[in-house]
């Protein structure tokens, strides 16, 4: 019988191996940096490698400022607002309700790009001495040399402004430690290293992409973390956007299906806070207990 | 087995089940092993888990579990009105129409147009024209096509050494000769059933009959779905009553309070991901008014919910091979391969437990 498994598994593999580097997941351990925003799509400075401004050299300016913040929106947040409403998710099956008036300072940071509105250059505090006016600093935005949109386009990367389409956020998580669980969620106290995410899967599952799903170390706080809990990825007891995704976190420890510029080593497996990605939907199970 | 009594039937029909059960994998199989408050999950393990680590029918195309039916961002648009399709849904959805129910003897009528978010949902696989690689947004970086697009997976069931061909990607497909063509009526003559058209006579074409999960794009045949739960007809209970307190035994033998470790003096149903002894009839119902049942009223299609004596295993036992298979199906597991038809009801259909739990009958 192994013998049949492995066989099935080495199929299984074929569809994956030929599409970009070798998993490096091996490569992300408890205590590392969660970092590489530099050579990131979120590096949007001159020196960055993919959509860059010729306006600054600066790479934080395009979400942080030192001072002078947007304080609707977190962390230290240098972005201007949407002159578009946002719609939020409405109700769940469950019967959790989230009103366009719940939206986090931590999805609202996001949106402050991803919303396919408000232009990348719409920053409260210009770099250097540039000034406080706020609004669009008029720069040009290059794409792969060729010059492009100054808001984000691209359909899988535009969430726009109507969230109802998209996973809750700013939704309060009902774990198993709740007086009304809900959508299977697990308690917040749960080590997330701690999951087993193979349990209920073929056997291969265990070796699969150097033991991916026997791993499930999450960028938390800036780190690659083992003992981080599903309560330090909520904020003031929600899920926001940054629940799965860190922005900054350069994230190629995991074979993504496509690699976003034809070459995987590009690719920055989606922001996602799990090392090993999504592979077998590591990410959705690791509070979803299905 | 015409000699034997209907009860020694049953028992002898519970013990094989049992033994089956207990061959493979550890896992709850008896609803004393499916408690209060217990998550609703072992979807990994089931027949829907599509992905390349599933068990039972898989794609090599990717390892993701819920990437089959959800997606985070860019959810399917195309519901009733224009509204989003229910939970998160990630599959295309069928642009014809489908066919309702229509009247019932009650006098509740469902028109087409009245088919809700959450039915749709689980025709866009089981409608059997809608492919199982209809999807909105792919995995990873694969893209977003709004209304969905087919991604060209083949599916194949996992000790398979062939059968990956692409057009074989939803259910009728499976079930014609064309297709897989022995795991539909036809049988075929791969399997030894020599008589073409007439179906399927041997146990091992019978047991593979797909075309068991295809209801088709004709809802006539099936119980309504999107109708309105009407307290004053089909002796259907109060929307409020409490799951738990419903007698199931009541009418019956005095052998049913204990048979099956008391299955149905108990009734304990999966809501809202989690088992609970504390739902009301109305948390079964669905719709912006929370008044319809859906399909999702008596399943949750994450629920591998093997907490019953099936009259029928889903896949043969392992005893059985396959021509195009190395090994027999589903690991050798058989009926552990079975998924309690993700029947919410602990304890499943057992004495029509799930029917009788709305309609007092």
């Amino acid at each position: 019988m192994k013998r049949f498994l492995t066989l099935a598994l080495a199929a299984a593999s074929v569809g994956f191996i030929a599409v970009g580097t070798a998993s490096a997941i091996d490569t992300y351990n408890d205590g590392d940096a969660a970092n590489g925003i530099g050579n990131s799509r979120h590096n949007l400075g001159s020196f960055g490698n993919h959509v860059v401004s010729t306006g600054t050299t600066e790479i934080c300016v395009f979400c942080h400022t030192p001072h002078h913040t947007n304080t609707t929106r977190s962390p230290l947040w240098n972005r201007g607002n949407s002159t578009a409403a946002y719609t939020a998710y409405g109700s769940t099956i469950a019967n959790t309700n989230v009103a366009s008036g719940d939206l986090g300072p931590t999805t609202l940071a996001c949106l402050s790009c991803h919303d396919g509105v408000t232009t990348l250059d719409n920053i409260v505090n210009k770099p250097g001495k540039g000034g406080l006016q706020g609004g669009s600093a008029g720069w040009a935005i290059y794409e792969d040399g060729g010059q492009v949109s100054n808001t984000i386009t691209s359909s899988r990367l535009v969430i726009g402004t109507d969230l109802s389409n998209d996973h809750p956020v700013s939704i309060t998580y009902y774990g198993e430690d709740s007086a009304t669980p809900r959508a299977s969620l697990r308690d917040t106290s749960t080590q997330l290293s701690t999951i087993n995410l193979t349990a209920d899967l073929a056997t291969s599952a265990s070796t699969y992409d150097n033991g991916n799903l026997t791993k499930n170390l999450w960028a938390v706080k800036g780190y690659v973390s083992a003992a981080a809990t599903i309560g330090d990825l909520l904020r003031n007891g929600k899920v926001e956007c940054s629940s799965c995704h860190d922005p900054h976190f350069n994230n190629k420890s995991f074979n993504e299906v496509d690699g976003t510029y034809g070459s995987e080593a590009e690719s920055n497996g989606l922001f996602l806070r799990r090392v090993g990605g999504n592979t077998g939907s590591g990410v959705c199970r690791t509070c979803h207990n299905k | 087995m015409k000699k034997l009594t209907l009860k020694k039937a049953l028992l002898s029909a519970a013990v094989f089940a049992a033994a089956v059960c207990t061959g493979a994998t550890a896992g709850a199989t008896g609803i004393n092993d499916y408690g209060n408050k217990a998550s609703a999950g072992g979807i990994g393990s089931s027949r829907h888990n599509l992905g390349s680590m599933g068990r039972v029918l898989v794609t090599t195309s990717t390892t993701e579990v819920c990437v089959f039916c959800h997606t985070p961002h860019h959810t399917n648009q195309s519901g009733p009105g224009g509204a989003p399709v229910a939970p998160l849904w990630n599959k295309g959805i069928y642009t014809g129409t489908y066919t309702a129910y229509g009247n019932t003897i009650g006098g509740t009528a469902i028109a087409n147009g009245d088919i809700g978010s959450t039915t749709l949902a689980c025709l866009s696989c089981h409608d059997g024209v809608t492919t199982w690689d209809n999807l909105v947004n792919a995995p990873g970086k694969g893209g977003v096509v709004a209304g969905g697009s087919e991604h060209g997976y083949g599916f194949r069931m996992p000790y398979s050494t062939s059968g990956t061909s692409t057009g074989n990607d939803n259910f009728a497909e499976w079930g014609t000769t064309t297709g897989c063509g022995c795991h539909g009526d036809e049988g075929g003559t791969k399997l030894g059933d020599t008589t073409a058209g007439s179906g399927p006579d041997s146990p091992f074409g019978r047991q593979q009959n797909i075309l068991r999960l295809n209801i088709g794009t004709d809802l006539s045949n099936d119980h309504p779905v999107s109708v309105v739960y009407n307290g004053t007809v089909a002796g259907l209970r109060p929307t409020s009553t409490v799951l738990s307190t419903i007698d199931l035994d009541a009418d019956l033998a005095a052998s049913a309070t204990t048979a099956f470790n008391g299955n149905l003096a108990q009734n304990r149903w999966a809501v809202n991901g989690f088992i609970t002894d504390s739902a009301s009839i109305s948390d079964l119902l669905r719709g912006n008014a929370r008044n319809r049942v859906e399909c999702s009223s008596c399943h949750d299609p994450h629920f591998r919910n093997l907490s019953w004596d099936e009259a029928e295993p889903t896949w043969a036992d392992g005893a059985l091979t396959h021509q195009n298979l190395s090994n027999a199906w589903c690991n050798s597991v058989g009926e552990n391969c079975s998924d309690g038809m993700f029947l919410r009801r602990v304890g499943g259909n057992t004495g029509s437990g799930v029917c009788r739990t709305c309609h007092n009958k």
